[in-house]
């Protein structure tokens, strides 16, 4: 079920159809969280989506952190499922009060009965070899109900500069798509003055200016934008400049934090600030917050949750339990017990008829 | 969940979004109470992110007070130590006050080989009492929230000044790369650079409007970044992100008992409950090693 789908279940549960009551925002939001307690409560037999491989990791000093993993992991300690030695054997789990029996050397880890125990968010394992390679097992915590926006960096070929009295402008054979604003870094041209960065001043489509530079003499070189990717289409994008100025971004493929402060429709180029790290195609972002506008909802009319589908109710049953507890006059209690209770029954039969424990 | 979405989430169930009712250090105080009264309630399995080895601590005459060896303050009394090992040596074996007749049997007593330790009266007592040093494995509180943080003026437009009475970090460069939402200006920024010496924050985009004094921040945090949380200043709860819920769940019992609802004040309060329940019947034992004592 599509996230935009189980908001609107989800409205229609409340009385709130309109969103005059809860927002989309919060109903979003409210239904990702529920996603998180349903996967913490259930049993890992039905949890099979959120099973991860970290292949060949390597453990210094038979230390793994967990934030040395691709993703969070769910459930704390419980969510390790199991550690092998790369190429090797499976290592034992063992308890912290099992550190004792090893110190008899029939017990002790080795890379023949390699153990590891789990502490402080931290895989530690107990083998001969000194810096092991291991291979994670674990239940990852379900990723945000957010769209993942692709973006591609932008560049151009830069074959002539002109005079354009005083600024340089610099021309491009193929339309360079740039957009007034756009932030970007000329590089490669034989005078140094040319290869700096800044805003965009489109002349036409084929010419910029950047920022004040001056012309010096003629050139050839190339752009990138810096602080400018360009989103790909068909994401549901706003079609009003400005929309996302001032908007917080997570960027997945790199892991970095941006504030978008200019957004141009028509080109759908966002200018985000501190700069991504060298952009390319096809990485992805999250919008994750605007004072004013709700970007977290974007697309979610593309976007299906991980867990399962026969799941997908659940997520939405203890949703509805949430917005019932909203406020003090306005809250429904006995809606919100009734649906609770259900939830909690329908988790206790699956916990139950686990087959393999 | 960040610390400023759960103040919002706590907020809504108690129908007091405007804060009204109970105010933010008020709120704030329930979170961290809550989130203590969670974690002594749940299997320690569940709490990886508590767990703190301490290396290296000093006996005197054979023991040491738990309050002031330790670097954190302990979860759960004695039940918060798990293992206790002789600095540089073997486990010890714990043993309980009921146990310290039959160490008068020298079979039984400790020794460097079968090093034994109880605990009584806040201290950890280690046998035999010759042991100069021991690590200990222990669960520790969770760290206190902070929300909001207190903001000055910096550089205008590009820096502005915390309060090192916030608890921030004397650390340079810790919180870079940080979001941040500062109140006052209504805009979200990432920290570029921070200074541990003169608490201030240089942040990028550059806001409009010049930073000011007596204003207020808050750091913005996802479980999906990858952003150490180690001396966030209580940015996040240590906790992991499945149990965030459970925390709003008991701070919101917490106001319900002052506001004379009881009815809320038990559902908020068996939903906790009822989900820590599902949890610790879910828990599964580490397979282990060797036989069990139990099936000799």
């Amino acid at each position: 079920m599509y996230v935009s789908d189980m908001m609107e279940i989800l409205g229609l549960r409340l009385e709130d159809a309109g969103n005059v009551r809860f927002s989309n925002s919060f109903k979003r939001s409210i239904l990702e969280l529920s996603q998180i307690k349903l996967s913490n409560m259930l049993d890992i037999g039905y949890l099979t989506e959120l099973e991860y491989l970290d292949a060949s990791k390597t453990a210094t000093a038979k230390v793994l952190a967990f934030s040395s993993l691709t993703y969070p992991v769910l459930k704390g300690k419980e969510g390790i499922l199991k550690v092998k030695i790369s190429g090797g054997k499976y290592c034992t789990q063992i308890d912290i009060n099992d550190l004792k029996r090893t110190e008899n050397s029939y017990l002790e880890g080795t890379d023949d009965n390699p153990l590891f125990y789990v502490f402080k968010n931290t895989i530690y394992i107990l083998c001969t070899t000194t810096n092991p390679v291991i291979d994670v097992y674990y239940l990852r915590l379900p990723p945000p109900l957010l769209y993942p926006l692709a973006y591609d960096k932008i560049n151009g070929v830069v074959t002539s500069v002109a005079n354009g009295a005083p600024e340089a402008e610099f021309t491009c054979t193929i339309a360079h798509g740039l957009s007034d604003g756009d932030v970007v870094t000329n590089s490669g041209f034989s005078e140094s003055t040319y290869n700096a960065t800044g805003e965009v001043t489109v002349v036409s489509d084929y010419v910029y200016w950047l920022g004040d530079i001056e012309y010096v003499g003629t050139g050839t070189g190339v752009f990138t934008g810096l602080n400018t990717v360009e989103l790909q289409a068909s994401q549901d994008l706003s079609a009003v400049d400005n929309y996302y100025n001032g908007a917080l971004f997570y960027n997945i493929t790199k892991n970095s934090y941006h504030v978008a402060t200019d957004y141009t429709a028509a080109s759908q180029h966002l200018v985000f600030y501190p700069a991504i790290a060298a952009p390319a195609d096809d990485q992805t972002i999250y919008m994750l917050k605007h004072t004013s506008n709700a970007v977290e909802i974007t697309n979610l009319e593309a976007l299906e949750p991980l867990l399962n589908p026969t799941l997908h109710e659940l997520i939405i049953d203890l949703a509805e339990a949430e917005c019932w507890k909203s406020g003090k006059k306005g809250a429904n209690v006995n809606r919100m017990a009734t649906i609770i209770g259900d939830v909690f029954k329908q988790i206790q039969t699956l916990n139950e008829k686990v087959r393999v424990e | 969940m960040d610390t400023a979405t759960m103040m919002n989430m706590l907020g809504y169930r108690i129908g007091d979004a405007d804060t009204n009712l109970f105010t933010n250090p008020f709120r704030v105080k329930s979170l961290n109470k809550a989130q203590t009264q969670m974690a002594q309630l749940l299997h320690p399995n569940y709490l990886t992110e508590l767990e703190v080895l301490d290396t290296n601590n000093t006996l005197t005459s054979g023991s040491l007070v738990i309050t002031t060896a330790l670097t954190y303050d302990v979860l759960g009394g004695a039940e918060g130590i798990l293992a206790v090992k002789v600095y540089g040596g073997k486990y010890c074996k714990r043993i309980s006050m009921q146990e310290l007749k039959k160490i008068e049997n020298t079979y039984y007593a400790g020794s460097s080989d079968n090093p034994l330790y109880y605990i009584f009266q806040n201290r950890i007592y280690v046998l035999p009492t010759a042991t100069t040093a021991i690590d200990i494995y222990y669960l520790r509180k969770p760290t206190d929230l902070v929300y909001p943080l207190n903001a000055d003026a910096g550089t205008l437009k590009i820096v502005f000044k915390g309060r090192s009475a916030d608890g921030l970090s004397a650390t340079d460069d810790l919180y870079n790369n940080s979001p941040v939402f500062h109140d006052q200006n209504d805009t979200y920024h990432v920290i570029t650079d921070y200074s541990g010496s003169t608490v201030e924050f240089a942040v990028s985009p550059a806001t409009t409007v010049n930073f000011a004094a007596n204003q207020e921040f808050f750091f913005l945090l996802n479980h999906f970044d990858t952003l150490t949380k180690t001396n966030f200043n209580g940015a996040m709860s240590d906790l992991n992100p499945a149990l965030h819920e459970i925390i709003v769940s008991f701070a919101e019992a917490y106001c319900w008992a002052l506001n004379a609802n009881k009815d809320r004040y038990d559902i908020a309060l068996n939903n906790a409950k009822m989900e820590i329940e599902v949890l610790n019947s879910r828990y599964t034992k580490a397979q282990g090693i060797g036989t069990s004592e139990d099936k000799r």
